[in-house]
């Protein structure tokens, strides 16, 4: 049987965060639209671990800018989710889709 | 417009220079500029550089994890090279070395040693790399050739420049752990990370 990883939680938020910055996906936009969308504040170094992560996976890819000075000269790393990447997601959301099918108590959850 | 600008924490910011992944150094680096110069204050500044780092060590932790086990596992490995020096044959070949005259006595005695504590240890690693699906033999022989001198040194310091009666302390057991790190680390290096387009 072919071996077969899944994405973890935090893996899975990074790259619907990414697929929602969309072109201008970097280490800032990323962590704001997760904090805006979950409400936690997540610290960058880990979310630059969890890219490299799925860099290594090559569920994204990344291409440098050009330095400017309000970064100190530093240049930043744009993101981008390959097309195994959006598969992944899709698969993804397909399984939890279907784990989630068959819970009423959790479907009709009320304010 | 404020001519002065803001600068994050001196300490905080030679810190993340020197202790964060280098690939990811520039990139972070310049976010929290970024959100420094967007008003975060210095004590968010420090916290993401601890984080930073921390989850820089555990990074690394996670893509070393075969050295470190070899490393921890092979120290303990090495108490038992005594017993086997006294195996019959083995204790043949060193007995017809140390025979020869002085230095090639001593030489012989401390190599021959040490390639028996490397032989020893040296199949640790690579059923390590084996399970992290890293082995290659170029990998064993680069280490092996590396731990060689390494561990050579090591039993120099533990026997030759310790009192010959205990107690040795932890110290000394410290010394072949980072023979053992050292060589494992230079002998397999990490999978080289992917670095971003320009």
């Amino acid at each position: 049987m072919a071996k077969r990883s899944y994405l973890g939680e935090f893996e899975l938020m990074i790259l619907l965060a990414l697929i929602r910055v969309g072109d201008d996906a970097y280490g800032v936009p990323i962590s704001k639209e997760l904090l805006n969308t979950t409400g936690r504040e997540v610290a960058l170094g880990s979310v630059y671990a969890a890219l490299g992560r799925l860099e290594e996976k090559e569920l994204v890819s990344s291409t440098l800018g050009e330095p400017t000075p309000a970064r100190g000269g530093r240049a930043k790393r744009y993101f981008r989710i390959t097309q195994k990447g959006m598969r992944e997601v899709q698969t993804t959301r397909t399984a939890l889709i279907k784990l989630w099918r068959g819970l009423p108590r959790l479907e009709g959850e009320r304010a | 417009m404020n001519s002065e600008r803001r600068q994050p924490p001196a300490l905080a910011v030679f810190l993340l220079r020197h202790l964060c992944p280098k690939d990811l150094q520039e990139a972070l680096t310049g976010d929290l500029f970024e959100r420094f110069a967007e008003g975060q204050s210095d004590g968010w500044f420090w916290r993401q550089v601890l984080i930073a780092i921390l989850v820089g060590v555990s990074s690394g932790l996670r893509l070393h994890w075969p050295q470190i086990a070899f490393a921890i596992a092979g120290t303990p490995l090495l108490w038992f090279e005594s017993k086997i020096m006294r195996m019959p044959t083995i204790e043949g070949l060193w007995s017809w070395g140390i025979s020869l005259h002085w230095p090639w006595s001593t030489a012989y005695d401390l190599g021959f040693q040490a390639a028996v504590a490397v032989l020893l240890v040296q199949p640790l690693l690579a059923v390590l790399l084996l399970l992290d699906s890293k082995f290659s033999w170029l990998s064993q022989l680069r280490t092996l050739a590396v731990s060689f001198p390494l561990v050579a040194v090591a039993e120099l310091i533990r026997y030759g420049l310790v009192p010959p009666k205990p107690p040795r302390s932890f110290l000394m057991q410290l010394v072949p752990f980072f023979a053992l790190l050292i060589s494992a680390w230079v002998g397999c290096p990490s999978p080289v990370r992917l670095q971003p387009r320009r």
